[in-house]
């Protein structure tokens, strides 16, 4: 066994107390926090070691050691685990086992001559408490949101999900700094292959350490080129467990308050939890609003810069002549205007996101109304531009998914560059290229514009628009789920005549 | 090369898509010109001409069908082997090659020069050629799969420009079709002749055929889409013919697109320009079609990889939209590939059906001799 | 990733260097034109523009050009303003009077060459010159004259007075042989621009000034009129003993050697007119008008109690209209302008060749006509 030269993995047991000692404090030369105790108890020499900050020092105290040391008993290994009533006794053997159970708040007990080191749980993991979501927030339905810590989200996600049939996997990813992640689905109805893939590519990640369920993404998400998110983030437990009973997979990463959905589709990113709640002729044309919106958002800002430049004729007069007016003392040509503005606009919302919320609200004010009236007034854009983009701006906001929000604000700037290269031709281009981005794009393997190409008429009716539930008996096809159909359609009512 | 094609699985396609493959492929910068070429010939008898050029694609595509319903998953380049054997075989199937070519080329400078005379009369055909080609090779990247999603997504979402002719629609002079029937019979043939142009596409059918899945659809489906893309020329004729007084009608070049020129709404003045741009989600689909038919034929009959093919002919088209920039050297290319396509489409299948049934009964005596 | 962002430098260097930019505040944007000839057959062009200038409130200008084309006087008329004059907004072309006699033909298929221009733009005549309507209209009005004519011109063909007088409905009828277009006259009332009556072309040549009445006439057979107030003058003597006499409080009629007329005010809730061909040898036509009138004021308290005032009534109007469209045919005959479209109809039923536009011009004025007015008397108004 010593022969074996990788330090981290030699057993070194049975060894005296002193030199175990001196072998953790070595180990832990560069941070002096290991508290090592050692005990003489029925003649017999036990060292009690561990991380204070990392465990709960009374519980420590109160279910370990004082039974350890007031009982006249003859402590072993075996007598340990036997006699304790503590349910997470463990024995450790390898230095590689003890020193992240250390860091992962256990406290180790090890009586002289032995062979093993006998470990039980204590893990002290500051955490926030369960609150509202602050990015996704929602106006009916659960409103908590995911914590940073893993254990608080999967007791959240398990408390939504009450059945044994919910796999949650553990995957550990990262070399230098690993970090947990779980792979959560539902056995009996998420396709195999997907799960096989989401695995897989979990496994092969071979990177040092990954920050957030965000950073995870990138590196496991299909096309990185793409200025399109390919799995869902979210914040909120509720569109989680709603995801995974859909059939899609989750994943969940220690320290992150987000989870990812996959595979997600492009109009999956414009579906919020929310529309569920509402009625379904209440919801359907608040998810249209939101589709509308995106492409109102990629599109207007762009029309006024082509119309302005290069096509005037399709102005109707009334509006030519108010839009000609304040345009009139503007020195700089449509494009860079809208540039500007759509700048402005971002320079507010990063700064806004950064500030303190009391003072974000301020600056949004000051920005907004102040600057806007100011830029106006000093003759540098046209008052309708100001309009133009604060629609578009605002509509960009209307996606449920802070991610694609994101992402669509940024087209635009693409879109108004070549608007103001080529008018219409030029938007026209823009959006046929997007197009046919969506369309080569794929979600974990899927096509990421399902159910519309291919195209799934069953489909249409959850992802672009609701039907009532009773039409909703099926689950998306496109996903190819072991089990497809929710519950059987109730059988039609009966029609009766009126006064019956 | 093998006469069957094997396709993996997963570039299977559904027989459902072939509607759409069939219609963006005919439905292009063709029908914008089309009321023109057909009532310059048949007048206002044009409806009989443009119904008995889509009986006569009807029965081509028939033919079509029933010569690849001959093989188990053969191309019209596994046929070409298999009748005239490996040199005539690529011949034949270069031919074919060069016609994607001469229809590519004509659908781009079409679609230039309209952007040219609607929108801007002072863009270079180099700039629009980038624009489109460069869409082209993105879109080609993508495999059939994507190009097949692209004439779907694209001619769902073009179709809202139909609405707009509503209003010139209201605006008709039934006057104009009558006195009925006065055509001579041989100027009916001309008209019908004369919509050639547009109704070109369904040639597709004799690549794309053995990535379908579900052969049994495959005729359902290429029959709705070419009464659908006859329906659609048919109706922008008649619109024209009943909009334009005769006189007008035979200036303009381009009768379909002026249609949209009187349709306003309260936030656009002028549609016209707004479908010129529009258009583009017409065309691009057809040239991704002939583009990918330029480059998979390449590699069915020469082994080049599609890749090579798809940048080197990418180039060539660029440097190729320099050297036609006026209206009379665009109408002489279009004029060109109308004349080859016409005799390869229209007239082709009627020679090989008899050659392929022909040797289909050879080969079922031979076997039945040799057992 | 690094190929493609090279590509994509190369590809915007390249776009950049293409199309010269068009900005709206840049161009004078022509709203009205108006086109005479001048002596020596010079084309004299006055264009009402829009100009969009920071140190200039006032954003509509006038400025007149010569030239020998009609892009040439534009030319001209844009060395008096720092303005690119640009025509894709041009809502009303308004032609002079001796020029649209020699006919305008020219001077719109220039405008449909140009696929710019707007074919919805309105066609209209004045019985002066155009300059002189558009520059005096400019001084008196001090707005814009143009926007003026237009909401004039407009208003009266959303009630369905006057034809629609778009480019392209003019053009359509002009070249459809065997109908000619009509187009309104713009006149000076009181220094003010005032739709003057009707002009009646044959082809495109202007050869006759028709009263504004008439031109409802003529829109009964071009489309479904719809909401049309119109004054009808009829013989006193059929109502006199349903007139309420206020002086004595009783249905006897008042004195009646002064009136001879009535007058009352209807609107036309529908109107449809269609021609059939009766007899293609004697080029007999027959002209089916069928009018719905709701009745709105009457010169004298008339009381329409019965069905058989009502009856009477209809049947005075009937009387009135068709009075009327016989003037209107005898006029129209007598220059030659075919704008209710009979020959459109003769072509439909001629069989073997093609009619030609001269053939029409000498049978036209042969033909006869039978006008059948239908008028139904639907509402009365609050009293009766």
């Amino acid at each position: 066994m010593r022969k074996r030269m990788k330090r981290s993995s030699k057993n070194v047991f049975p060894l005296k107390i002193d030199e175990l000692e001196q072998l953790m404090k070595s180990e832990f030369d560069k941070s002096p926090d290991l508290s090592f105790s050692k005990y003489e108890h029925q003649n017999k020499k036990i060292a009690v070691f561990f991380i204070p900050y990392q465990v709960q020092p009374d519980r420590v105290e109160n279910l370990l050691l004082t039974p350890l040391l007031e009982s006249k008993e003859e402590w072993s290994n075996t007598a340990i685990l036997n006699k304790i009533p503590l349910n997470s006794g463990k024995e450790y053997q390898q230095m590689d086992e003890i020193l992240p159970g250390l860091i992962a708040g256990k406290v180790m007990i090890y009586i002289e001559d032995e062979a093993a080191v006998v470990s039980y749980d204590f893990l002290n993991k500051e955490k926030r408490s369960l609150e509202g979501a602050e990015t996704e927030s929602v106006v009916i339905g659960p409103k908590i949101a995911f914590t940073e810590s893993l254990v608080t989200n999967l007791n959240v996600i398990r408390w939504n999900i009450r059945t044994p049939d919910l796999a949650i996997e553990e995957i550990t990813i990262g070399k230098r700094a690993p970090r947990e992640v779980r792979l959560i689905y539902l056995k009996s109805l998420a396709n195999d292959t997907d799960v096989d893939t989401m695995r897989q590519r979990l496994n092969e990640l071979d990177v040092d350490n990954v920050e957030d369920s965000n950073v995870l993404m990138q590196y496991i998400e299909d096309d990185s080129a793409s200025i399109f998110p390919q799995f869902h983030t979210t914040e909120l437990p509720d569109r989680t467990s709603y995801a995974i009973l859909k059939g899609k997979i989750a994943v969940l990463m220690e320290n992150s308050p987000s989870a990812l959905i996959a595979p997600s589709t492009f109009f999956s990113f414009f579906e919020s939890t929310e529309d569920l709640y509402m009625r379904w002729n209440s919801g359907s044309p608040l998810r249209f609003i939101r589709f509308m919106s995106m492409f109102i958002s990629v599109v207007l800002t762009p029309m006024y810069v082509a119309a302005v430049t290069f096509h005037y004729e399709i102005i109707p007069t009334q509006l030519l002549i108010s839009i000609g007016q304040s345009r009139a003392g503007v020195p700089f040509p449509p494009v860079f205007e809208a540039l500007f503005l759509e700048l402005m606009i971002e320079l507010l919302r990063e700064a806004g996101a950064r500030l303190p919320t009391k003072v974000g609200q301020t600056i949004g004010i000051v920005g907004g109304v102040v600057v806007g009236t100011a830029a106006v007034q000093a003759g540098i854009t046209s008052n309708i531009l100001i309009i133009f983009i604060t629609i578009s701006a605002l509509a960009s906001f209307t996606a449920p998914s802070y991610q694609m929000g994101t992402s669509i604000r940024l087209l635009r700037f693409p879109m108004i560059v070549l608007a103001g290269i080529l008018g219409l031709i030029g938007i026209m281009f823009g959006l046929c290229m997007l197009i046919i981005h969506l369309l080569k794009m794929t979600s974990l393997g899927r096509p990421y514009l399902s159910p519309i190409y291919p195209i799934r008429f069953e489909d249409l009716n959850k992802a672009l628009y609701r039907l009532p539930q009773n039409f909703q008996y099926k689950r998306f096809i496109s996903l190819s789920l072991k089990d497809s159909i929710r519950f059987s359609k109730r059988n039609a009512k009966e029609k009766k005549d009126i006064d019956e | 090369m093998e006469i069957n094609v094997k396709i993996k699985p997963n570039m299977r396609i559904q027989a459902f898509y072939l509607f759409f493959i069939i219609v963006s492929m005919q439905i292009g910068v063709g029908i914008l010109g089309v009321p023109r070429l057909v009532f310059s010939e048949a007048k206002q008898d044009s409806w009989i001409s443009i119904l008995v050029a889509a009986a006569y694609v009807i029965i081509v595509l028939l033919a079509m069908l029933l010569i690849l319903k001959q093989y188990d998953n053969a191309d019209i380049h596994g046929i070409h082997r298999d009748i005239f054997g490996k040199w005539l075989g690529k011949i034949f199937s270069t031919v074919y090659i060069l016609y994607f070519a001469i229809a590519f080329y004509s659908v781009l400078l079409t679609y230039i020069e309209v952007v040219k005379v609607f929108v801007f009369p002072d863009v270079s055909n180099f700039v629009m050629g980038l624009l489109l080609i460069s869409l082209t090779i993105y879109g080609v990247l993508g495999g059939l799969r994507v190009i097949i999603g692209v004439s779907f997504v694209f001619g769902v979402l073009a179709n809202w420009i139909l609405f707009l002719l509503i209003h010139p629609a209201l605006q008709i002079d039934f006057n104009h079709y009558l006195p009925l029937f006065q055509a001579p019979f041989v100027d009916l043939l001309k008209g019908a002749r004369a919509t050639s142009y547009t109704f070109m596409g369904f040639e597709i059918l004799f690549l794309v055929y053995p990535f379908i899945q579900n052969k049994n659809k495959v005729r359902i489906s290429s029959l709705l889409a070419v009464t659908w893309s006859s329906l659609l020329v048919l109706s922008a004729t008649m619109l024209a013919i009943g909009f334009f007084s005769a006189e007008q009608l035979e200036r303009r070049e381009w009768a379909v697109l002026v249609l949209f020129k009187t349709q306003s709404f309260p936030f656009v003045e002028r549609f016209d320009y707004i479908v010129v741009a529009e258009l583009m989600m017409v065309v691009v689909p057809s040239l991704l079609f002939l583009m990918w038919g330029l480059t998979y034929s390449m590699k069915r009959v020469y082994k080049v990889k599609q890749k090579l093919t798809l940048y080197v002919a990418a180039i060539i088209f660029l440097i190729g939209t320099f050297f036609f920039e006026k209206h009379f050297e665009t109408q002489r290319v279009i004029n060109f590939a109308e004349q080859f396509g016409f005799w390869f489409i229209y007239v082709y299948p009627f020679v090989l059906l008899p050659l392929v049934l022909l040797k289909k009964r050879l080969k079922k005596r031979k076997g039945a001799g040799s057992s | 990733m690094i190929k493609k962002t090279i590509l994509l430098l190369i590809f915007s260097v390249i776009l950049t260097s293409c199309v010269p930019y068009k900005q709206l505040e840049e161009l004078g944007i022509i709203n009205t034109r108006g086109v005479d000839v001048t002596e020596n057959n010079r084309v004299e062009t006055t264009i009402i523009a829009y100009q969009f200038d920071a140190q200039n409130p006032q954003i509509t200008t006038s400025t007149t050009g010569v030239g020998k084309t009609i892009k040439g006087a534009r030319e001209n008329a844009g060395y008096n303003t720092n303005f690119e004059l640009s025509p894709g907004q041009i809502r009303l072309e308004l032609y002079g009077k001796e020029t649209a006699e020699e006919g305008i033909l020219e001077y719109l298929s220039t405008l449909v060459r140009d696929a710019r221009v707007s074919d919805t733009m309105l066609v209209a005549i004045s019985n002066i010159t155009a300059n002189e309507v558009l520059t005096v209209g400019q001084e008196e009005l001090n707005t814009d004259v143009g926007q003026i004519i237009q909401s004039l011109i407009e208003k009266e063909v959303k009630e369905y007075s006057i034809p629609k007088t778009s480019l392209q409905h003019f053009l359509h009828i002009e070249a459809d042989i065997g109908q000619d277009p009509v187009a309104p006259i713009i006149g000076l009332r009181n220094n003010k621009p005032a739709i003057v009556g009707i002009g009646a072309f044959s082809n495109d040549r202007l050869v006759g000034e028709l009263h504004i009445d008439q031109a409802f006439l003529i829109n009964t057979f071009l489309t479904n009129v719809k909401g049309t107030p119109m004054e009808i003058s009829l013989p006193r003597e059929p109502f006199v003993d349903f007139i309420f006499n206020n002086e004595t409080n009783s249905m006897q009629p008042d004195k009646l050697e002064d009136k001879e007329h009535l007058t009352i005010l209807v609107r036309i809730s529908k109107g449809k007119g269609d021609i059939t061909l009766k007899n293609i040898d004697d080029l007999h036509f027959e002209a089916n008008v069928h009018l719905e009138v709701d009745l709105y004021e009457s010169s004298e308290l008339l009381s329409v109690k019965n069905k058989k005032i009502a009856a009477i009534l209809e049947e005075e109007i009937e009387k009135e209209f068709k009075r009327q469209y016989d003037v209107l045919l005898a006029k129209l005959q007598e220059i030659d302008s075919d704008p209710l479209g009979f020959g459109g109809i003769y072509r439909t039923k001629k069989k073997g060749e093609r009619l030609t536009d001269t053939e029409w011009r000498e049978k036209y004025p042969n033909i006869t006509v039978d006008f059948n007015v239908n008028v139904d008397l639907m509402h009365y108004g609050t009293i009766q």
